[in-house]
């Protein structure tokens, strides 16, 4: 008996090996290795060939004088708030009207319908949302009869890729928003109706604290992602190489793929843990905001 | 009353936001069946003098370089996707089943590691595959984020549910480790399985940046990277927009396909995907 149990440890243990191995060595080989090699050699200068030099934070130090660094974060940020606020608000106004309001089958109609523009693929949306904000040809200008040069002037570039942003977005929040709110029970908000709470009050005291996990991950999970944004600049104003992208488009990720492509794998590494930095910095502030909260 | 046109107003909004969701598709689809002369004078409405030229146009496109990088993307996206599940539902088993030492700590490491962005990765990674002379190659597009965290992080949770009497029975039935895992297992965590083949199927369908960075060579790269080749003002003195239409239904076909066959099971596993956590 005891040696069959022996046994069977043993082939335990090998097949433990078996489950892991794989995993462990890709996961070493192609996500932790090159994390520390990327910052190792955010403190080297290296072209590629030759020799690297130790040159301490002055990649850091370099990227942070330049404006242009401090501009494409910028419009990093621009882009990650326009959407966040709106997408959060509107998409909970209405995942909450939809939800007190509407039963099962309407709801069943809307959520698809909503949800279809995360299905459209997002190098196709940006191509799409490049006509649509053409200057001559562009839908939006055929429609008001103007010729608005959205893409190409300064000012304006920025609208066409924020609006394709809310538009992908927005069904997103509202679809999370809405399966958050199906957890709150409607015993609850009845027994405070009772109670004689109106309904902001329903909202504020019974509705978003049961919600609150699953705001918090949804800010955090979209923080994430937003301030990784490239695919959408880049392709509405048609910009496939990272020298042509226009600096008032242009999102942070960028200037990784600019130093990237010049061959500064230095400075690319270095503009790599900025961004992680940055990333790092909102989900600790979030998480910070969203448990103080829940002591509360 | 007031509840009843309160009702009606909810359901105009709703229709008004329905409408700007589909605009855009309307826009895609109907310029994908449109000459490009019509295209300049009619990009927001229903296609007048139609055209089914377009299509053949485009696979015919550059001696079919459209075609061939569709099934590159497809081809890519679908092994990718295997891979990552294989790997991070044997990884999760071992977490969720096993007692190992260490096992906290390792596993504390995995989830550390998730939010590194693949931004940060990416140089690295071109040094090493240009090193390897990988870099127009299907493995530079399948290997890196192949050992997926989160992925795992979701098939961990599930398994652990599973009832200890279940697998200890089939033991006692003389089952081998491996038919536990494949026979009891697999079946059981299901749900997971689909919910994570179509997150990762998106997502790699989607990646653009990676594949626009780590190639060169038009005939190893998705149809992501080739399809905004076509609007490049520096190459092509008339930007054919009709094609390139035709080129976004196209690449959002297989999304739309996947979602169309899978309808509710689709929404529930993408939110699940997000909330499970």
């Amino acid at each position: 008996m005891r040696v069959q149990k022996n046994k069977r440890r043993k082939k335990r243990g090998l097949f433990l090996l078996f489950l892991l191995g794989p995993f462990c060595i890709l996961h070493l080989v192609f996500t932790f290795i090159p994390a520390v090699y990327s910052l190792v050699l955010s403190f080297f200068k290296y072209r590629g060939y030759g020799e690297a030099k130790f040159v301490g934070l002055e990649n850091y130090q370099n990227l942070l004088k330049m404006p242009a660094t401090w501009r494409q974060m910028e419009n990093t940020m621009i882009y990650y708030v326009t959407h966040l606020i709106p997408c959060l608000i509107i998409g909970f106004i209405l995942a909450y009207a939809v939800f007190c309001m509407l039963g099962q089958r309407a709801q069943r109609i809307y959520k698809p319908i909503f949800y279809l523009p995360q299905l459209m693929a997002t190098v196709a949306a940006s191509m799409v949302f490049g006509v649509i904000f053409g200057t001559n040809i562009g839908v939006v200008n055929q429609l008001l009869g103007t010729s608005i040069p959205f893409l190409t002037n300064q000012n304006y570039i920025k609208i066409p890729v924020i609006v394709l942003i809310i538009w992908r977005t927005m069904g997103w929040y509202f679809l999370i928003l809405l399966s958050g709110m199906s957890t709150v029970s409607t015993d609850l908000i009845e027994a405070a109706k009772l109670d004689g709470a109106s309904r902001l009050q329903q909202i504020r005291y019974v509705v978003l604290p049961v919600m609150k996990p699953i705001i918090s991950f949804l800010i955090i999970t979209e923080t994430m992602s937003s301030i990784k944004v490239y695919t959408e600049p880049a392709l509405v104003t048609n910009n496939i190489t990272a020298t042509s992208m226009p600096i008032a488009a242009a999102p942070f990720v960028n200037v990784i793929v600019s130093n990237l492509e010049g061959g500064q794998f230095g400075m690319a590494s270095a503009a790599g843990w900025i961004l992680f930095f940055v990333i790092l910095v909102f989900t600790l502030a979030y998480m910070l905001l969203f448990n103080e909260k829940g002591g509360e | 009353m007031r509840k009843r046109t309160g009702k009606i107003l909810l359901h105009a909004v709703l229709v008004f936001c329905s409408v700007i969701s589909l605009y855009p598709f309307f826009i895609m689809f109907t310029g994908a069946f449109k000459t490009s002369s019509e295209l300049m004078k009619n990009a927001s409405g229903w296609p007048i003098q139609g055209t089914f030229e377009n299509f053949p146009r485009l696979l015919d496109y550059n001696s079919h370089i459209i075609s061939r990088t569709f099934f590159n993307a497809l081809g890519v996206s679908i092994v990718s996707t295997v891979i990552v599940l294989v790997l991070a539902s044997l990884a999760g088993y071992a977490f969720a089943k096993f007692k190992f030492r260490g096992k906290r700590i390792l596993f504390l490491f995995f989830l550390s590691t998730m939010m590194l962005p693949m931004e940060v990765n990416m140089t690295p990674l071109f040094i090493m595959f240009s090193k390897l002379h990988w870099l127009n190659s299907y493995q530079v597009q399948i290997l890196p984020g192949i050992a997926n965290v989160l992925a795992m992080y979701m098939y961990k949770q599930y398994m652990e549910s599973l009832p200890d009497s279940v697998l200890e029975s089939a033991y006692l039935d003389g089952a081998s480790e491996w038919m536990v895992y494949r026979k009891i297992v697999m079946p059981m965590v299901r749900p997971a399985t689909s919910a994570l083949a179509i997150i990762m199927f998106m997502g790699k369908w989607n990646d653009y940046l990676m594949p626009r960075t780590m190639l060169t060579k038009q005939e190893y790269m998705p149809i992501m990277v080739i399809l905004p080749t076509l609007s490049d003002t520096g190459t092509s003195y008339v930007i054919p927009w009709e094609l390139i239409f035709a080129g976004c239904v196209l690449i959002t076909i297989p999304l739309l396909a996947v979602f169309l066959l899978f309808q509710d099971k689709f929404m529930s596993s993408v939110v699940m995907g997000a909330v499970k956590e």
